[in-house]
């Protein structure tokens, strides 16, 4: 294809002098905004990085002295003693992280799944199936989740008092089941993109021969791909980084702590700035499974996979 | 493959809108009937009714003369192909044409083999692998036809299908689905709002407006002879012409005078012979309707035509291979707008025509039509309904056109001129070569036989069962019961109406109890015993047939069997996972070979693409070079070296984009092909395990008969004992009917419908219930009704009774032989026979 030079030629000419000099200078004050802005919201991070292999912390020092992997070391090995303002401690025996580490894996993984399967079909029949009351039903659960989920923190408590899930290894199944309970509140991001898929696609499945089962799993669901990595990451994120159900939940016992509430024992009075470098590594561990999952779910996270469903 | 039959089809949304009003009609097998109107005419919903998506609110769906109308949309064998396609997006061309077939369970040797048949039908063949997302507009609709067709279904229903495709497209994929149609021979139901797609696909048109049929004929029909002015003007391009005109009669002739024009012309009566003589007083206007090709300015034929009007010429439309004259046959009218004289005519040139020249046009009457300005029906119809004459009665006898009839003891009216009005259906006529009526008119119009008997200037028409000579002798006899006496447009003596209305309403078992106590007890227990006498021997075979199979299979030896199948077994197994293997090898083999074939393809593209723009580039910097040499002029130089520059500056853009172009393309054909190479591997492999499964299943049965049987006995047991206890629910609900204090049986039939049209509601409304008069008898419990009179009709004889309620006195007409002679009698009727209606929102029900 050659270029038609004398259409470009007089097209471009007019684009001359200040314009030119006006565009430029704009877009460099905006990039400069721009990594500006980045810098500083990604310095903490860095920061939190760099303080987790520190030997000891010195807060006016944003380089550590001295290097060292035994602050990770520390949070997962039991065995593992190391001296932290002039005690020799174990750091592992006083806060059991590898412990809240796995609650909050468990739980998290667990409600992620639970989660984003009654999210999805809660916002599907929101959007598909016409029935009595529907429209006064999803304006009482968007005002309903207004308001924070704390306010009913104690009658929860109660109710799974009255079945025994307030004490030992039930209560982090009673923490599952108030997590899970209030995911249905999230149905509206959800159903805005499910009415946006034909309901013409239902329809044909429908003379095709599926039911409303088969028609959400077998049309609805591989369509949905963004919109369940959506669902699927708020699922997960959400009670990863709860802290004040679980507190309640664990009542003081340190065995039902998740990271959240754990991490925080680590900056109590008694503990000082001492464990601040390991406080950093255990942030950084707890990061790690968010990222996977997002990285991983990423290549999902494609647009226009229902090109060519309906007309186009 | 099979007939429809829609009755009295009513879709009410919950706002009151009656989206489809009493939609009735039935399609013959193998026809291809087209739903055509207006947006938001209902006739997708229909469709949609049809096909189970909507609910429907009255009324019967009948598919093979089953009711369909509570059946799962999957259930009932159709098939649909949707306006936007409604292809599912992440499956290929192969899937989305097998993904009904497997939801059913066909085995995916029959599905391959069906979904290769569609794709050679519709020509997709190179595309089974592609996802529709890579398809254009035609090809996708075609998968979707190929969709529809693969399961072979009873009725094709297809909604607007090609109205997403650009005009050539669109012409091409109509004649497909005309050769489809022709191959496949079953019913098709189409939707559209193009009247081209109607008239040219259609066997039968059905013409709707506002929820309502307003016609439904074959295309020809439709054109020729339109039921209504709406048909008229949206059948047919241009639009018919319509003009408002008065009728009068001139001795022999009828006078067509236009309003708002000077126009007028003589027509023979004879053309007009349908047309009730009301409208020939020269006062009722009339709505003509003129085709644009019934009328001519071909000077050949204005100078032998008959019938003449001026026309002012406005404008020209010439379409190349006609034209379009406009005018207006008011002198001072401008042709343009779309008035009541503004007139439209075909023609094959200007003829030389210029603006404002007034012209002779030539009318061809006989495609003249006429139509009644309030009901907008024809006053012409093809087979009149209704028949008008004027009459004559004395002393008991009554003189139409010299004749004379003796008129029956019931009908008392005094002396004088009346006009009687009745039906065609009242006369009948009987071949009778000695009599003095002779038939005037004869047609055959398809299977209806009508027969006009001349009364004087006067026709009678009727439907005859024969076929009768113009001339030859008649007797005709008209049923009085049936006519109305009309004198000066008053109604002096009315017909006996063809029912009789009844409010009611309608109730269950425990309220009607509140009435009629437990009379209907023993009723009950009788229906319960009548299914008990029907499922208890069902139960007791099943039972013995299962016992019996059941000691047949415990005499098979499970261990020898096993062990003879063993080897089978095992050898299909290893087959299994060599073919297995051997298929990945290949597809491995080959998606690499693919794959190296595409880098190769994309180092070539960027070879070319390189070499492409070196050489513009040089081409561009040489004449640069040349144009150095020979210019002298400065800023012609200055400005040649800025475009150089901006040329060069654009250059390394334009073959990025190139670049990125090749590519792309490169990249979307490798994607495919590999996808198909996936989709074949994939579908061996299938095929391998389920050779392998197959039969593990039959060796397992045969091993294992006991298990199979009675597993079929436990589901055919559950499925009777289901079906059992619900007849059973079903024998204890009945339904009542109280009519002021009469309360009486409802049959189940019609118990289902109310319910199933109205639903919940169905207690809180009232009902009409319309009784014929032969479904009266006489009982010592029921209505209870004042005699008024006898009436005697000759062959028929009524009592003619008061019956008051509620809502006021109302006529009942009992049709029987005997003569009452009491002030009162009580009567029952026949549920079976009488037609019910809900009042408010006027739905037929029954």
């Amino acid at each position: 294809m050659k270029p038609d030079k004398k259409f470009s030629y007089f097209a471009d000419s007019k684009m001359s002098g200040g314009r030119k000099i006006r565009e430029i200078s704009t877009r460099t004050i905006i990039y400069i905004i721009l990594i500006v802005l980045s810098v500083l919201w990604i310095l903490p991070f860095i920061y939190l990085i760099i303080q987790s292999f520190a030997k000891t912390y010195e807060a006016s020092l944003i380089i550590p002295n001295k290097w060292t992997l035994d602050n990770y070391r520390a949070l997962f090995d039991p065995s593992f003693t190391m001296s932290l303002g002039g005690k020799d401690v174990t750091v592992a025996k006083t806060y059991p992280f590898w412990r809240w580490y796995l609650n909050t894996l468990v739980i998290a993984l667990v409600v992620s799944v639970l989660n984003t399967v009654f999210t999805l079909i809660s916002a599907y029949s929101f959007s598909r199936l016409r029935f009595k009351a529907r429209k006064a039903y999803m304006r009482l659960i968007l005002i309903i989740g207004m308001f924070p989920g704390f306010l009913g923190m104690i009658i929860t408590y109660y109710i799974l008092k009255q079945f025994n899930l307030n004490q030992g290894m039930p209560a982090l199944f009673g923490l599952v089941l108030v997590y899970i309970s209030g995911c249905v509140m999230n149905y509206y991001v959800a159903k805005g993109y499910f009415d946006t898929i034909s309901t013409s696609l239902d329809e044909a499945a429908m003379i095709d021969g599926a039911n409303k089962n088969t028609i959400f799993w077998k049309v609805i669901m591989p369509l949905s791909k963004p919109i369940i990595v959506y669902t699927v990451l708020l699922a997960f994120t959400a009670p990863w980084g709860d802290y004040m159900l679980a507190s309640v939940m664990a009542g003081g016992d340190s065995k039902l702590f998740n990271v959240a509430v754990g991490l925080q024992q680590m900056l109590g009075k008694e503990a000082g700035t001492n464990y601040f470098p390991i406080f950093c590594a255990a942030a950084v561990v707890v990061s790690i499974p968010i990222m996977v999952l997002f990285f991983a779910l990423q290549s999902y996270y494609v647009e226009g996979v229902t090109g060519g469903a309906v007309k186009g | 493959m099979a007939g429809l039959k829609l009755e009295h089809i009513y879709k009410v949304y919950p706002n009151g809108t009656k989206a489809v009003s009493d939609f009735s009609m039935e399609i013959q097998d193998k026809e291809f009937i087209v739903f055509v109107g207006p947006s938001g005419c209902g006739k997708s919903t229909t469709l949609r009714m049809i096909a189970g998506l909507e609910d429907i609110s009255a009324g019967e769906l009948y598919i093979d003369d089953t009711i369909v109308n509570d059946v799962e949309p999957k259930d009932r064998d159709i098939a649909m192909v949707f306006q936007n396609y409604a292809l599912y997006p992440h499956m290929t061309v192969y899937e989305n044409m097998a993904f009904g077939l497997k939801l059913r369970h066909v085995p995916n040797a029959e599905i391959h083999e069906k979904v290769l048949w569609a794709a050679k039908v519709l020509d997709l063949t190179e595309y089974l692998d592609r996802k529709p997302k890579a398809m254009s507009g035609g090809q996708r609709q075609r998968v979707a036809l190929g969709r529809a067709i693969l399961r072979n279904p009873k009725v094709m229903l297809l909604d607007e299908p090609l109205s997403n495709l650009d005009a050539k497209l669109r012409s091409q994929m109509r004649s497909e689905i005309a050769k489809l149609h022709d191959e496949l021979k079953t019913t098709f139901i189409y939707v559209t709002h193009d009247q081209v797609e109607a008239m040219t696909l259609g066997t039968r048109v059905v013409v709707m407006k506002l929820g309502r049929i307003m016609q439904i004929d074959t295309p020809k029909n439709l054109y020729d002879y339109p039921d209504n002015l709406f048909v008229a003007g949206f059948i047919g391009t241009p639009q018919m012409n319509f003009f408002h005109a008065y009728l009068s009669r001139e001795k022999s002739d009828i006078n067509v005078s236009f309003k708002w024009s000077e126009n007028s012309f003589k027509v023979s009566q004879a053309l007009m012979a349908k047309v009730k003589p009301q409208y020939f007083d020269g006062k009722s206007e009339v709505i003509v309707g003129l085709r644009c090709e019934n009328l001519s300015f071909e000077p050949d034929i204005v100078n032998k035509a008959k019938y003449l009007m001026d026309v002012r010429i406005s404008h020209f439309e010439e379409l190349g291979n006609e034209t379009l004259i406009y005018g207006d046959i008011n002198m001072q009218g401008d042709g343009f707008s779309e008035t009541a004289t503004r007139v439209i005519v075909k023609g094959t040139s200007t003829y030389g025509f210029k603006k404002g020249d007034i012209k002779k046009c030539a009318i061809d009457v006989s495609k003249m039509h006429l139509f009644d300005i309030d009901s907008e029906k024809t006053i012409n119809p093809r087979i009149p309904e209704e028949n008008l004459i004027s009459c004559t009665v004395s002393n008991g006898q009554i003189t139409i056109g010299g004749k004379t009839l003796s008129l029956p003891n019931a009908i008392k009216v005094d002396d004088g001129n009346y006009d009687l009005l009745f039906p065609t259906s009242a006369v009948t006529i009987v071949k009778n070569d000695n009599a003095s009526l002779k038939v005037d008119v004869f047609e055959k119009i398809d299977n209806i036989n009508l027969v006009g008997v001349g009364f004087d200037n006067q026709l009678i028409f009727s439907q005859s069962n024969e076929e009768m000579n113009i001339g030859s002798g008649v007797d005709l006899e008209i049923d009085f019961t049936n006519v109305k006496f009309i004198k000066d447009n008053k109604v002096v003596f009315d017909a006996v109406p063809e029912y009789d209305k009844i409010n009611a309403i309608f109730m269950n078992h425990l309220t009607a109890k509140s009435f009629i106590g437990d009379k209907y007890d023993s009723v009950l227990k009788a229906r319960e015993n009548n299914v008990r006498n029907h499922y208890d021997p069902i139960l007791k075979q099943l039972t013995d047939t299962y016992n019996k199979e059941h000691q047949e299979a415990e005499k098979v030896n499970s261990k020898t069997i096993v062990l003879k199948n063993e080897l089978a077994l095992e050898e299909s197994k290893k087959n299994r996972d060599l073919k297995i293997a051997e298929a990945k090898k290949e597809y491995n083999e080959k998606a690499l070979d693919l794959k190296n074939k595409h880098q190769d393809k994309n180092a070539q593209i960027v070879k070319d693409v390189d070499a492409l723009y070196d050489k513009i580039k040089n081409d561009e910097i040489s004449a640069f070079e040349q144009f150095k040499l020979i210019n002298k002029d400065k800023d012609a130089y200055r400005k040649r070296a800025q475009e150089l520059r901006e040329f060069k500056g654009n250059l390394s853009i334009e073959k990025k984009n190139e670049l990125d172009k090749r590519l792309n393309l490169e990249a979307v054909a490798f994607e495919s092909d590999l996808n198909a190479l996936k989709g074949a591997c994939k579908r061996k492999i299938t095929s391998y395990k389920k050779e392998h499964s197959d039969l593990v299943d039959r060796c397992n049965n045969e091993a294992y008969p006991l298990k199979k049987i009675e597993k079929e006995y436990k589901k055919n047991l559950k499925a009777i004992n289901n079906e059992y206890q619900q007849k059973i629910n079903i024998a204890n609900i009945v339904f009542f009917f109280k009519t002021n204090n009469f309360v009486t049986l409802s049959s189940d039939a019609i118990s289902n419908k109310m319910i199933q049209g109205l639903g919940i509601n169905v207690f809180t409304k009232q009902y009409l219930i319309e009784i014929p008069h032969d479904a009266y008898i006489f009982a010592d419990e029921g209505l209870e009704l004042t005699v008024i009179e006898n009436l005697d009709y000759g062959k028929k004889k009524f009592v003619k009774c008061a019956y008051t309620d509620d809502f006021g006195t109302s006529d009942v007409y009992i049709l029987t032989d005997k003569e009452i002679t009491d002030k009162k009698v009580i009567v029952r009727f026949d549920i079976s026979k009488v037609h019910i209606t809900e009042k408010s929102m006027d739905i037929k029900i029954y």
